[in-house]
C-alpha cells in the first residue's frame, strides 16, 4: 500500500511566472521519447487528484496567492518539485519590481531541479526523486522542508487583498 | 479435473458464494481492461505505457492518500454510485429483469451526476450537466436493445436469454454497433469524452469527479471498473452461447473503443446528442423493425 | 339499509358541507380550525371505505334507488349549468355561453330519451379503481387540506390587489374535493356529469381566485376548454342513451349496452380533463392559482378524473383493437411531448405542470394499450404519481413563498438556505428516478406492456430518457451548496409541516412496498377486470431485497468510515485554478459564496453557471404547436375510425 504511491505519481503543473520554456520542456517529458507514463505519472489538470506539484518560474506577488491555494488543495501527502532556475532565486527576473522570489518562499520545496531549461532526462530524474520522498512522507519518515525567505519588494506597493489573503492562511 | 469442476458447480449454484466471486473479480477483470486499454493506447502513440497493472497502483495511491471533500452529501453520492454499480453487475449476472439492471445502472449514473452537482464548482457543474446529456443520448439505444432481445426471446429475463441456443449478434448487427456507440459515451472515449475525460484534462478539467480526491476518487475508480465488467459483460452476451467468441467479441468491441478514442477529437455536447439521436437510434430502431417483421 | 352505506354519501358531503361552511364562517382563526381538523375525517373516511369495502364486498354499499332518482341527478345537472351560464353571461365570453347552452339542450333532451331500466339502479360503484381513486384523493387531498391552511395565511398577507376572500377561497376548495369525490364513486352517468362540471366550476373559481388580468384571462380558458369537454360528456351520455338506453356506469361495461362512439366521446372528454395535447394549455395556465390550488389540480382532483374516465372505458373495447391503439398514441405523443417541453423550463411550477402532462399521457397510453399489464402500471402510476407530485406542489409553494421566485435556477443553493423543504422536494424528485420507487417501477412496467408495438415504444423511451433529465437537473440545483460548520433552522408554519411530512412518508412507505402493492393489489385488480393473468412472472422476481440489502449494507458502511468521521479538517474550497476565495474568508458567511472568486486588483467577484435548458435549440411554442396539430390528427383518426365502424 505504502509503496503504491511511488509507483502512480501523479502530477500537476503550474506555471507560475515562467518563460514557457521550462513548460515546453517538460510537456517533452510526456512524448514518445521520454514516455515519463513508463513510470505510472499522470499529467493531471487538478491539484486536487495530484501527488506531486510541478512549479517553473519565479513567484510574483500576483500570483503568490494562487501558488498557495493549488499547493493547498493538494491532499497529503505530497511533494513539490521546482522546474528550472526561477523557481529556486528568481532566476533573471529575480529583480524585477514585483518578483518576490523563488518558489521556495511561498510553498515548501521538495526537489529542485536546475537549469534554463533543464534537460528532460534531469525532469524526470527530478520526478523519481521526488516520488521518493513522497514515499518517504507517506510513511512518516519525512517532513516539509521550511520555507526561503522572501526578497525584500522594490518598487510600488501590491494591492492589499490577495496579500491579506494569504496572510490569514 | 474433477476437483476443479465441483468447485465450479459449487460456485456457481451457491447463491452467496457466486454474488461474492462476481462482486470480487468484477472490478479485477475492470481494471486489467482499463491497464490493456492504457498499454494499448501508449503502443499506438509510440510510446512503451505504463506497467498492465497500472490501475491497481493508482487504485492503492488514491486509498492511501489523506480525505479531502467539499461537504458530506458529496461523499454520500460517491457511496451511492458504487453501491448501485455493483447491484446492476449483480442483477446482471443472477440473469433477472435486464430493462430493470439497465435502469438499475442508469441510476448508478445519475448518483455520480448529482454528485458532481452538489458542490460548487463550475467545472464540475458543467461535467454534470454533460452527463445527463449524454444519459440522454445513451437511455434510448439501451432500452431499445433490450425491446429487441425481448422480440427476440420473448422474454426480458437475462437466464431466459442465456438459455436460448442461438448467439444473438446474426440477428441484431444493427444494434451491436449502436450499443457500442452508446457504451463508448459511458466510457468517456473520444469523441464523446465530454463529461470527464480518462487522459489529459480537458476544458472543464476533471469534469464530474474534479471535486473527488483520495480515497473517494478511488471509490468512484472501483465503480468503474465495475461498470467496464458491466458493459463488457453485455458485449459478451451478444455470442452467449460459445464463451471464447463472446470474450473475442467484446475484446474486439474494447479495442474498436480505444482506437476510436485515439482517432477522433472531442466534439461538443450538442453534436453528441444529435448524432445520438440520429445515427444509432436508427440504427437500433431499424434493426428493431427487422425483428419485428420477422 | 345498513347505516354502513350511508359512509359513502357521508364522505362526499363531510367536505361540501364543510365549504359551506367555511364560505359562511368570517372568523379567520375559527375557519383554519375547521378546515384542519376536516382533514382528518376526509383521510380517515376515505380509508375507511377502502378498507370496509374491500374486506365486506356486496350491495350494502351501492346503494340501490328507484328509477326516479335519476331526474334528481339530471336536475343536480341542469342547476350546475345553469351557474355555468351566469358565470358566461357574467364574464361576457360567447364561445362559453354557446358551449354550456349546448350542453344544456343535450341534458334536456336526455331527460326525454326513455331509459332501458325501469326497475331500481345503483347509485355507487365501489369497484377496485374507484377504491385507489378514493384513496388518492382522500388521502393526498387531506395532506393538501392541511397545507393550506398555512400557506393561505401567508398569502393572504402579500395577496395582489383584488384578490378573492379566503371564505370564497375555502367554499371552493372544500368542494373541489367533495366533488371529486363523488366523481369517482358514482354510478349513474348523471351524477357523473354533475360532478364533473362541478370540478370545471371550482377550478375556474379556483384558478381566479388572486383577481387580475393575467388570472382572469387563464380562467377563462380553462373554463373554456374544459366546456367544451363537458359538451362531448354530456353528447356520449346522450348517444349512448340513444342508442341503447343505458345510463349508469355498470350498464356502459355490460356487453349489451357498450357503444363505440358513445365510448369514443366520452375519451375525448376525458382528454381535455387531463389536459392531454392539444388541450394542455389550460393547466400550463392553472400555475397561476395558489400553489394548494395547483396541488389539488394535479394530484388530487381533476386531470385525474379524466384518466379514471379513461381507465374506466378502455378495458371495454377489447374487440376495437384499433381504437385503443389510436388512444394509446394520443397518450404516448403527450408523453413525450411533456417530457420535452419539461426539459426546456426553468420555471419550477411550468417543469412540474408538464411533467404531470407527461404522465398523464402515459396513464392514457398504459390505458390504450389495454393489457391487463399495462393496466396494473396505469394504476400505479395514477397513485404514485399523485403522492410524490402533490408532495413537489407543496414543497414548490413553501420555496416560492420564502424566496419569491419559483424559476429553478433561483433555488440554488436552497438545501443550506431550506434544509426541511429542500428534503422533502430531494424526497419527492428522487422517488420518480430511483429504482425501487413507485414512479420508475411503474414507468419499467409500461415499457415492457408496450412491447408489442416498436413506434409506440419509441415514444416510451425517449419519453422516458427525457424524464431523468429535467428531474435530475433541479434535483442538482438545489443541493448546489457549500460547507457550512452550522447549518441553519427554517421556520414553518406546524400544519404545512405535518402536510409535507406526511406526504414524505407516504413517498417513503409507498416506495419501499412498490412491489408488494404491484404484486398484491394491482395486479390481481387487472386481472379481475380482464379476466386473464398478468404476464407478471417477470415483476414477481424483481429484486427489491437485494437493491435494499445493497442500500442499507452502504449505508451502515459509508456512517461508519465517512459521514461520522467527517472532520473541518477535511473541507476544501473547489477547484477554480487558484483563484478561490479562501475558507476564511468567507467563514462565518451564512451566503454560499464558493463561487468566488479574486479578480484583477485582488477584488471578489460573483458567478453563476445555469443549467441546460436547450435554448436557442428547442423552441417552446414552435414544439407545441406542431404536437398539437398532430394530437388534433390523432383524434381525428380516433373519430373517424369509429364513423367508420359505426356506419358499417
Amino acid at each position: 500500500m505504502s509503496k503504491a504511491i511511488s509507483k502512480s505519481p501523479w502530477v500537476v503543473h503550474f506555471n507560475c511566472n515562467s518563460c514557457n520554456g521550462c513548460d515546453i520542456e517538460f510537456l517533452a517529458c510526456l512524448t514518445p521519447t521520454y514516455d515519463v507514463e513508463r513510470f505510472g505519472v499522470l499529467h493531471v489538470g487538478n491539484p486536487k487528484h495530484a501527488d506531486v506539484l510541478v512549479v517553473t518560474g519565479s513567484v510574483n506577488l500576483r500570483n503568490r496567492h494562487v501558488l498557495k491555494n493549488v499547493y493547498d488543495q493538494m491532499p497529503d501527502p505530497k511533494v513539490v518539485v521546482a522546474m528550472g532556475i526561477c523557481p529556486a532565486t528568481g532566476g533573471i527576473f529575480a529583480d524585477c519590481y514585483n518578483v518576490v522570489g523563488g518558489v521556495g518562499s511561498v510553498i515548501p520545496v521538495d526537489v529542485h531541479v536546475p537549469g534554463c531549461p533543464p534537460r528532460p532526462e534531469a525532469m524526470i530524474d527530478g520526478i523519481i526523486e521526488a516520488v521518493g520522498i513522497l514515499e518517504k512522507k507517506r510513511a512518516g519518515l519525512a517532513v516539509d522542508p521550511p520555507l526561503l525567505p522572501v526578497k525584500t519588494v522594490k518598487g510600488p506597493a501590491p494591492s492589499p487583498a490577495p496579500q491579506e489573503a494569504t496572510e490569514k492562511n | 479435473m474433477e476437483l476443479l469442476e465441483k468447485i465450479g458447480t459449487v460456485c456457481l449454484t451457491n447463491q452467496w458464494l457466486y454474488a461474492f466471486l462476481v462482486l470480487l473479480s468484477a472490478p479485477v477483470a475492470g481494471a486489467l481492461l482499463t491497464g490493456i486499454d492504457r498499454k494499448l493506447t501508449a503502443r499506438m502513440q509510440g510510446r512503451i505505457g505504463p506497467p498492465l497493472l497500472q490501475p491497481f497502483y493508482d487504485l492503492a495511491k488514491l486509498f492511501s492518500k489523506s480525505p479531502m471533500a467539499l461537504h458530506r452529501p458529496q461523499l454520500i453520492y460517491a457511496t451511492l454510485h458504487l453501491i448501485f454499480m455493483m447491484v446492476a453487475l449483480l442483477l446482471l449476472a443472477q440473469g433477472r429483469d435486464l430493462l430493470m439492471v439497465l435502469f438499475v445502472q442508469a441510476f448508478s449514473v445519475i448518483c455520480l451526476v448529482l454528485g458532481g452537482m452538489s458542490v460548487r464548482s463550475p467545472y464540475s457543474w458543467i461535467g454534470s450537466q454533460r452527463k445527463i446529456m449524454q444519459m440522454l443520448g445513451v437511455e434510448p439505444v439501451f432500452l431499445l436493445m433490450i425491446v429487441a432481445l425481448y422480440l427476440r426471446d420473448g422474454s426480458f429475463l437475462g437466464s431466459d436469454l442465456f438459455a436460448k441456443g442461438e448467439p444473438l449478434l446474426p440477428s441484431m448487427p444493427l444494434l451491436f454497433l449502436a450499443f457500442l456507440c452508446a457504451v463508448a459515451i459511458e466510457f468517456e472515449k473520444s469523441p464523446f469524452d465530454l463529461a470527464s475525460s480518462h487522459h489529459a484534462h480537458q476544458e472543464i478539467v476533471k469534469g464530474v469527479t474534479l471535486e473527488y480526491s483520495g480515497p473517494f476518487l478511488g471509490l468512484i475508480e472501483i465503480a468503474h471498473f465495475y461498470e467496464i465488467a458491466f458493459f463488457f459483460g453485455l458485449m459478451m452476451a451478444f455470442w452467449h452461447t460459445n464463451i471464447i467468441i463472446g470474450f473475442l467479441l467484446a475484446s474486439a468491441g474494447m479495442t474498436f473503443m480505444t482506437i476510436l478514442d485515439n482517432s477522433f477529437a472531442r466534439l461538443t455536447p450538442h453534436w453528441m446528442l444529435r448524432f445520438m439521436w440520429t445515427v444509432p437510434l436508427s440504427m437500433a430502431l431499424a434493426n428493431l423493425i427487422w425483428l419485428w417483421v420477422k | 339499509m345498513n347505516w354502513i352505506s350511508w359512509l359513502v354519501p357521508a364522505l362526499i358531503l363531510l367536505p361540501l358541507a364543510g365549504g359551506l361552511l367555511a364560505g359562511v364562517i368570517t372568523n379567520d382563526r375559527l375557519r383554519n380550525v375547521l378546515v384542519s381538523l376536516l382533514a382528518l375525517p376526509v383521510a380517515a373516511g376515505g380509508i375507511a371505505v377502502v378498507c370496509l369495502s374491500t374486506f365486506f364486498p356486496g350491495g350494502i354499499w351501492t346503494m340501490t334507488v328507484p328509477p326516479w332518482a335519476a331526474y334528481a341527478g339530471n336536475a343536480l345537472e341542469v342547476a350546475i349549468i345553469a351557474v355555468l351560464l351566469i358565470v358566461s353571461l357574467k364574464i361576457r365570453n360567447a364561445w362559453i355561453f354557446l358551449l354550456t347552452l349546448l350542453q344544456l339542450a343535450g341534458v334536456a333532451a336526455g331527460v326525454f330519451v326513455p331509459a332501458d331500466h325501469t326497475s331500481t339502479f345503483t347509485l355507487f360503484k365501489i369497484d377496485n379503481l374507484a377504491r385507489i381513486m378514493l384513496l388518492v384523493s382522500c388521502c393526498v387531498g387531506a395532506a393538501i387540506l392541511l397545507f393550506s391552511v398555512g400557506y393561505m395565511k401567508r398569502h393572504k398577507e402579500h395577496a395582489p390587489q383584488g384578490a378573492g376572500s379566503l371564505q370564497r377561497f375555502y367554499f371552493f376548495f372544500l368542494s373541489f374535493l367533495g366533488l371529486m369525490i363523488g366523481l369517482v364513486v358514482t354510478n349513474h352517468l348523471s351524477f357523473f356529469s354533475f360532478f364533473w362540471e362541478g370540478t370545471t366550476l371550482c377550478s375556474y373559481a379556483l384558478i381566479g381566485q388572486d383577481g387580475g388580468e393575467a388570472r382572469t384571462q387563464n380562467a377563462v380558458r380553462a373554463l373554456l376548454i374544459n366546456s367544451f369537454g363537458g359538451v362531448l360528456l354530456v353528447l356520449g351520455i346522450l348517444v349512448l342513451k340513444i342508442q341503447t338506453g343505458g345510463e349508469t356506469f355498470n350498464e356502459l361495461f355490460s356487453k349489451d349496452y357498450f357503444t363505440l362512439p358513445a365510448a369514443v366521446l366520452l375519451t375525448i372528454a376525458a382528454f381535455t380533463k387531463s389536459a392531454l395535447f392539444p388541450f394542455q394549455s389550460w393547466l400550463l395556465g392553472a400555475m397561476v392559482a395558489p400553489t394548494p390550488v395547483s396541488a389539488m389540480l394535479h394530484a388530487a382532483t381533476m386531470v385525474k378524473a379524466g384518466v379514471y374516465l379513461v381507465m374506466r372505458i378502455t378495458p371495454n373495447f377489447q374487440s376495437d383493437v384499433r381504437v385503443t391503439m389510436v388512444i394509446a398514441f394520443a397518450g404516448a405523443i403527450t408523453f413525450l411531448g411533456g417530457a420535452l417541453l419539461a426539459c426546456t423550463q426553468s420555471n419550477g411550477k411550468r417543469v412540474l405542470a408538464y411533467s404531470t402532462i407527461s404522465n398523464l399521457g402515459l396513464v392514457v397510453a398504459c390505458a390504450g394499450i389495454n393489457s391487463p399489464l399495462a393496466y396494473a402500471a396505469g394504476l400505479a402510476i395514477i397513485s404514485f404519481h399523485a403522492i410524490s407530485k402533490g408532495l413537489l406542489f407543496l414543497c414548490v409553494g413553501r420555496i416560492e413563498q420564502e424566496i419569491g421566485s419559483r424559476d429553478i435556477e433561483d433555488m440554488d443553493g436552497l438545501m443550506f438556505k431550506m434544509p426541511f423543504t429542500s428534503l422533502m422536494i430531494l424526497i419527492g424528485m428522487l422517488s420518480m428516478l430511483l429504482p425501487p420507487f413507485g414512479m420508475l417501477l411503474s414507468k419499467w412496467l409500461a415499457i415492457e406492456a408496450t412491447i408489442r408495438s416498436p413506434f409506440l415504444l419509441l415514444f416510451m423511451v425517449l419519453g422516458s430518457a427525457l424524464t431523468v433529465f429535467f428531474w435530475a437537473k433541479w434535483i442538482g440545483r438545489i443541493q448546489h451548496t457549500g460547507y457550512h460548520a452550522v447549518s441553519v433552522k427554517e421556520n414553518m408554519s406546524k400544519t404545512m409541516k405535518t402536510a409535507l411530512g406526511l406526504l414524505a412518508l407516504m413517498v417513503l412507505g409507498t416506495g419501499v412496498t412498490t412491489m408488494l402493492i404491484l404484486n398484491k393489489v394491482y395486479v390481481p385488480m387487472a386481472e379481475s377486470v380482464f379476466g386473464t393473468g398478468v404476464l407478471l412472472n417477470q415483476a414477481a422476481t424483481f429484486p427489491a431485497l437485494i437493491i435494499f440489502g445493497a442500500i442499507a449494507a452502504g449505508g451502515v458502511l459509508h456512517y461508519f468510515l465517512c459521514w461520522r468521521t467527517f472532520k473541518k479538517e477535511w473541507v476544501r474550497m473547489p477547484f477554480l485554478c487558484g483563484e478561490n476565495v479562501t475558507f476564511q474568508e468567507v467563514e462565518g458567511d451564512n451566503e454560499i459564496r464558493s463561487y468566488d472568486f479574486h479578480s484583477i486588483g485582488g477584488k471578489i467577484e460573483h458567478s453563476h453557471v445555469t443549467s441546460y435548458y436547450f435554448r436557442g435549440i428547442i423552441n417552446e411554442k414552435l414544439v407545441t404547436g406542431c404536437l398539437n396539430w398532430s394530437a388534433w390528427l390523432i383524434i381525428l383518426v380516433l373519430i373517424g375510425n369509429t364513423l367508420s365502424k359505426t356506419v358499417r
